[in-house]
């Protein structure tokens, strides 16, 4: 079980966290920081049309009592490959949380590491003064937390 | 029986004053000081200040009774923690506990009114509730 | 859903919310607003002003805090947000419940007061002749309403309209919708 990949987008849409976990045999092969920009800004827009496909009706396979503070009901939930998993996550106020993962994690325990970020990001980005909403986060406490919660589920 | 009560910061200037009768014995919490002492109530409390600052570091106590007298008239003191004063002149010659309890319970108002962003330590209280206070505890203990 | 908020506001009040010694935070304040007064001079409505804004500023953060902690989602409508904020938005933040008062009747505007308030122990205001009636002492709060509403898309007046630091009967924050910005709703929701 792994994760691979985290990007954390903005409201707006722009990339506000990118993290590419050192995992044995990853298949998200290395980019530059450009390739990110455009990886953020595609899932965001595909998110949003997809939201726009999604029928009405459909709102019924999605489960009221998990979580519900993943506000992502009608938009891109997941995509899944051969090889990996990449899994969205909306709060009520438009911030996405979004983990490439290894197959064999369950949609639960992807759902609660991404919840888990959340409270970081509550936590150590938004509680920091210095800290200007919607720009990159640069911040070495929130980086280290991130970096030992996703280690302890890449065993 | 007559009370004249001043709150004396710890620069050693008056923040606030106060001059009361007694509630017992169907007193009606109107002073009955003679004018002449009146006049000079002020000079008489300030002029306990230094006996009380060789008192306070003789002795371990907060609480000073009859520290200075006046032609019969009575001062007693009270400290603060923070070295505020709170001085009491009366013309009572033997006061019980009663005096003690209206100092300490004064001290308390004294530090919740500390803890109001708008007073810096040593200003005048102006404050009307503070004055409302000190007068309704003046009736309960004097 | 009344009793279940409440419910929800004091098991997160009792088990994640962090405390800290309620004379510290009033003293915080409280210098604050004394020296922000200073600062500008002792006019009220400046202060009034810069309280506002930093207080929208700490609503912007704080929504996303009070979301993850309640695992909340978007209210239906106005009434139900009153509640939210009243039980459990008030309640984790500040312990205190005020009271949802005073709709009017397009239920568009409503009133949360505020039985204690614990910005404003021990405080008096300046006897300056007009904090009285300028200065709206704990006007930080409506700052914070402010800010969290704007994040979940409600464009909101927030002011206050009763003190009792100034001799009023009640403390009494006045909510006003402007409107829901729909266009701004994050995709994927409904």
């Amino acid at each position: 079980m792994a994760v691979y990949s985290l990007y954390i987008i903005s409201k707006s849409g722009s990339l506000l966290y990118q993290k590419d976990f050192n995992v044995v045999n990853s298949p998200i092969s290395k980019h530059n920081t450009n390739d990110y920009l455009v990886i953020a800004s595609t899932l965001h827009g595909v998110h949003a049309i997809a939201s726009k496909l999604t029928p009405k009706e459909a709102m019924g396979n999605y489960e009221r009592s998990r979580l519900p503070s993943n506000s992502n009901r009608y938009g891109l939930q997941c995509i899944r490959t051969d090889r990996f998993n990449i899994c969205v996550y909306q709060s009520t106020t438009g911030l996405k949380i979004i983990l490439i993962t290894s197959k064999d994690l369950s949609d639960l325990s992807v759902l609660q590491l991404q919840s888990k970020l959340y409270e970081y990001y509550t936590d150590f980005v938004l509680k920091n003064p210095f800290y200007r909403l919607e720009m990159p986060i640069r911040l070495k406490l929130f980086d280290d937390k991130v970096q030992s919660v996703v280690t302890s589920h890449n065993v | 029986m007559s009370y004249y009560f001043a709150i004396v910061g710890t620069n050693d200037a008056p923040i606030y004053e106060l001059e009361i009768g007694t509630y017992h014995q169907s007193g009606d919490g109107t002073p009955h000081l003679p004018k002449e002492i009146h006049e000079l109530e002020q000079f008489i409390v300030n002029g306990s200040l230094d006996i009380l600052q060789d008192a306070q570091f003789k002795s371990s106590s907060i609480f000073f009774k009859n520290i200075d007298s006046f032609y019969g008239y009575q001062v007693s003191a009270y400290l603060t923690q923070g070295n505020g004063k709170l001085l009491v002149l009366t013309d009572l010659k033997n006061h019980d506990e009663s005096l003690r309890q209206f100092l300490i319970e004064i001290n308390e108002l004294y530090v919740k009114n500390l803890l109001n962003p708008f007073y810096k330590i040593n200003d005048p209280i102006r404050s009307p509730s503070f004055d409302s206070r000190v007068r309704t505890l003046a009736k309960r203990y004097l | 859903m009344s009793r279940q908020l409440k419910q929800i506001g004091d098991d997160i009040w009792k088990s994640k919310a962090e405390k800290v010694n309620s004379e510290l935070f009033t003293l915080t304040y409280g210098s604050v607003v004394a020296q922000l007064c200073k600062d500008f001079n002792y006019d009220y409505d400046e202060v009034n002003k810069e309280l506002f804004n930093m207080g929208l500023n700490i609503g912007v953060r704080l929504i996303d805090e009070f979301l993850q902690k309640t695992q909340l989602s978007r209210c239906a409508n106005l009434r139900d947000t009153a509640e939210v904020v009243s039980k459990i938005g008030f309640k984790i933040f500040l312990n205190i419940t005020p009271t949802v008062a005073h709709w009017t009747a397009d239920y568009k505007s409503f009133g949360l007061i505020l039985a204690e308030n614990p910005l404003a122990d021990f405080v008096e205001l300046p006897d300056d002749g007009k904090a009285n009636k300028e200065l709206w002492y704990s006007n930080i709060l409506c700052g914070v309403l402010k800010g969290c509403f704007e994040m979940v898309q409600l464009d909101c007046d927030v002011s206050f309209v009763e003190d009792t630091l100034r001799g009023d009967e009640t403390t009494e924050i006045r909510v006003k919708l402007i409107k829901v910005l729909k266009d701004e709703i994050p995709a994927g929701e409904e």
